[in-house]
């Protein structure tokens, strides 16, 4: 029955394979636009999750006979108009910019996302509704309502919050940890994958520690004597304690990954276990401020230091996230999509077929290729790998590959997914990777004006042994 | 098709059709209010603002002058839900508009941005100590990033209804604009149309607020029956200037197009939005002349307002509908129709609407 619904699935993605127009980003990988927006908006909806949380804690302090000074609802005011000022507006705007960027960069993946998880994303749009209604009406009338109101909106306002994380959680998760859904595609067994509640966990914690780090920020900008700011603060870095569950977290993270992905984090990759660390050393040293400091010692901080911490934990933020895309190596979705928006099924198909055979869009810069081969190589280059990498730019093909032989280029992209294993297979003929070798050493030339064709037949032969021998995807 | 829409098409598909066009109409009203509201406010303070000496804002610029940042948070939030189903509906079609505007579309998010700090900006004490003449440079930057961003919508709407020739053209020659006749008439329907849904929304507003500060009543009603007259005038030049549009719009169609109009699947829509606009125009004929909106005035305007709207998101449909492969996509919209979690979608968008009900009824009783 699985396998039957697994084939129903992939022959309704090779069908559907659509061809779309792609952008050259010049030397910008398009994989840092997604993922420097994706860190900026995390970082803005988890202050906006945590931010409600936190204002639940003061204003229960406030009417619970706790604020003996007096100050908690003045806080909590204007504590809410930053977060209106913030996350309301760059929140919900890089919001809608992560799927316009999701559509630049990699539209059949998006498109994949949504056609598995509308319901659900529809479904955090009912949450969205009443996060605003909630957290405008506190902003317009909060002043001048009466406390158990007051909390009552704020109640409403993070538990929408934190449900929009809930929702969004389970499908990122997905993303790298499908589960069982990759044989019975229920949206269920994808949605409650490994990773989603050591996820969910984790990105809450964090949404805390972001809240109550603006808050000491905000806290300082407020004209208050030293003994009500102390107090504050020392009601703020409650929220910090939950740090130290945060190591029990990350090992149950990262305990739940996929064998290979695990070995990305802990060495495979110099590039992922240095954000890993990153994320580590910055969560340890806010964690060991806020636990020793700001709890047991009682100690007072001031809007610098409130400032650095807050800019820590968006280094620890962006680690993190670079770490979760990184270790979801070679797919962007596990075992369904590899990151240029392949099937297996379709990558079979483009061996027989070719891969922009059918691509309707021609080269921006067709007369800037001396023949029609390196025309070719530049169109599969766009199609299989600008998603990765650039010419000459940042993982630019010519410093990666530049120095290879001839030989060695034809071996290592047939055999793409042996050559590294963070990579996808290569999804055409004989032709298409000779046409790939010869663009790369024609651009490694620095572009002479014209270029022999390559028609060798003892060199297709080869190159189809080596797809031949590379076909275990 | 001759059955009315979206009951001829297969259940997927209609269900997808009814859901894109009632968030959309949700999404539409206040983009309406946003986008009228801010253009009047900016007319308003260009009118005034270069006078010497300071002018008392009305009833109606103030209001809109506090409400139109929640206004357009909500229009913003409201638009997540069409956003996302026309990428189920039209999945292909809307992505190769995105990429092919590629920067020029991306760059709506930045001026979103801009706007909405812009409408905080004009909010605040610190442009109010300003240069009276800051004031409507501040609001003519507001509706000009409003004004592009309908633009894009109607650009990216218009070039998804293209063919692949076209597209691939597009991209080929590098173009960074998509030009074509249909534009402006488009743009002139939703522009005149958004200013009879502001005053229907204002009228509201206007009804139930009572002014945080003033004292003397009888400045109060002299203000709240000068805001009815605007409004009523206003409303009936936009209706008036909507139909206009809708007509010269009509002369551009082809003949094809125009037949699907008029057929079984949209005629009753077309008639929806006529008597909508015939009778909002009545009743704003009689509130110019008595002075003074009521509950049941306001009412009526509220729900011919968004039947109109509605109705002219069906008609939109059509035209699409009559313009793109339906056979290829009701596939599509039947794979994605047997993916689980409708019934989760269902159950929280009541629990949530019922939660949203009961918050402003509390705040609104505690008031």
């Amino acid at each position: 029955m699985f396998v039957l619904v697994r084939f129903l699935f992939e022959r309704s993605l090779v069908n559907a394979f659509e061809y779309y127009p792609l952008h050259d980003f010049g030397p910008l990988m398009k994989g840092l636009v997604i993922g420097g927006l994706g860190i900026f908006h995390v970082f803005l909806a988890q202050f906006a999750i945590g931010g409600g949380m936190l204002m639940c804690y003061f204003q229960w302090l406030g009417q619970s006979g706790r604020d003996r000074l007096g100050v908690m609802r003045r806080f909590v005011d204007d504590y809410f108009k930053y977060l209106v000022l913030i996350s309301f507006v760059m929140g919900a705007l890089t919001g809608v910019g992560m799927w316009f960027t999701s559509i630049q960069i990699s539209p059949r993946t998006i498109g994949l996302m949504v056609h598995e998880f509308h319901w659900l994303w529809a479904t955090e749009w009912t949450f969205f509704c009443l996060e605003v209604v909630a957290g405008y009406t506190f902003f317009r009338y909060g002043k001048r309502l009466p406390d158990p109101l007051r909390l009552k909106l704020l109640v409403a306002y993070s538990t929408a919050a934190w449900f929009s994380l809930f929702w969004i959680n389970g499908i990122l998760s997905w993303q790298l940890t499908p589960g069982t859904w990759t044989e019975s595609r229920d949206v269920w067994d994808g949605f409650f994958n490994p990773s989603f509640w050591p996820s969910l966990f984790f990105r809450t914690i964090v949404c805390m520690v972001i809240a109550a780090l603006a808050a000491c920020v905000v806290i300082n900008t407020m004209p208050l004597p030293s003994e009500v700011r102390r107090r504050l603060i020392f009601h703020a870095s409650h929220f910090l304690l939950p740090m130290v569950l945060m190591p029990v977290l990350g090992v149950w993270f990262v305990a739940v990954l996929p064998a290979d992905s695990r070995q990305w984090v802990l060495g495979g990759s110099v590039a992922i276990t240095l954000f890993m660390n990153v994320a580590v050393g910055a969560s340890s040293l806010i964690a060991g401020y806020a636990v020793i400091g700001l709890y047991w010692q009682r100690l007072t901080i001031n809007g610098a230091t409130a400032t650095l911490l807050l800019v820590l934990a968006f280094g620890a933020t962006a680690g993190g996230e670079f770490v979760r895309e990184g270790v979801r190596k070679p797919f962007t979705v596990r075992q369904t999509l590899y990151s240029n928006s392949m099937t297996p099924t379709q990558i079979t198909q483009f061996r027989e077929t070719g891969s922009v055979t059918h691509d309707p869009y021609p080269l921006l810069n067709a007369d800037r290729y001396p023949n029609d081969q390196v025309r070719l190589g530049a169109k599969v280059f766009r199609l299989q790998c600008s998603i990765c990498h650039t010419e000459h730019g940042v993982n630019g093909l010519v410093h990666l590959a530049g120095t290879w032989t001839d030989s060695q280029r034809r071996m290592n992209i047939a055999k793409l997914q042996h050559t590294k294993n963070f990579m996808p297979p290569f999804a055409g003929p004989p032709a298409e990777v000779e046409a790939l070798v010869q663009w790369l050493d024609w651009l490694v030339n620095h572009e002479p004006s014209e270029w022999p064709v390559s028609d060798n037949p003892e060199v297709r032969q080869q190159i189809a042994k080596w797809l031949e021998e590379a076909s275990d995807y | 098709m001759d059955v009315l829409f979206p009951f001829g098409f297969p259940w997927p598909t209609a269900l997808y059709l009814t859901l894109y066009v009632a968030t959309l109409t949700l999404h539409m009203l206040l983009m309406h209010y946003v986008l009228a509201g801010s253009a009047w406010v900016a007319g308003s303070s260009l009118f005034t603002g270069f006078k010497s000496s300071p002018t008392r804002p009305s009833k109606i610029i103030k209001l809109l002058q506090d409400w139109l940042p929640f206004a357009l948070g909500g229009a913003i939030t409201a638009g997540v839900a069409p956003l996302l189903f026309v990428q189920i509906l039209y999945q292909r079609e809307f992505y190769t508009a995105n990429l092919l505007l590629f920067h020029r579309w991306m760059s709506i998010l930045p001026v979103l941005i801009v706007a909405f700090y812009l409408l905080y900006l004009q909010k605040s004490k610190w442009l109010e100590q300003r240069h009276p003449q800051l004031r409507p440079i501040v609001w003519l930057a507001i509706v000009s990033c409003f004004g592009f961003v309908g633009y894009s919508w109607t650009e990216n709407h218009l070039l998804s209804l293209q063919s692949q020739d076209v597209w691939t053209d597009f991209f080929a020659d590098r173009e960074v604009f998509f030009s074509t006749i249909q534009i402006l008439p488009r743009l002139s329907i939703w522009f005149a149309g958004a200013f009879s849904t502001l005053c229907a929304i204002l009228a509201w507003q206007v009804h139930v607020h009572r002014g945080e500060t003033a004292i003397d009543l009888r400045e109060e009603a002299a203000d709240k029956s000068l805001a009815v007259r605007t409004l009523s005038r206003v409303a009936m030049a936009s209706i008036a200037l909507t139909l206009l549009a809708t007509c010269v719009y009509g002369t551009l169609l082809e003949k094809e197009i125009v037949q699907v109009l008029f057929s079984g699947l949209s005629w009753p829509y077309f008639a929806f939005a006529l008597s909508g606009w015939i009778v909002q125009f009545a009743v704003w004929w009689n509130l110019s002349k008595v002075g003074t909106t009521s509950r049941t005035s306001s009412i009526i305007l509220t729900t011919t307002v968004v039947m109109t709207a509605m109705s002219l998101n069906v008609l939109r449909e059509a035209i699409r509908l009559s313009q793109v492969d339906l056979g290829a996509l009701q596939t599509q919209h039947a794979e994605a129709a047997s993916v689980g979690g409708f019934g989760v979608f269902a159950f929280f968008l009541v629990v949530n609407s019922l939660v949203v009900a009961w918050l402003i009824r509390s705040v609104a009783t505690s008031k």
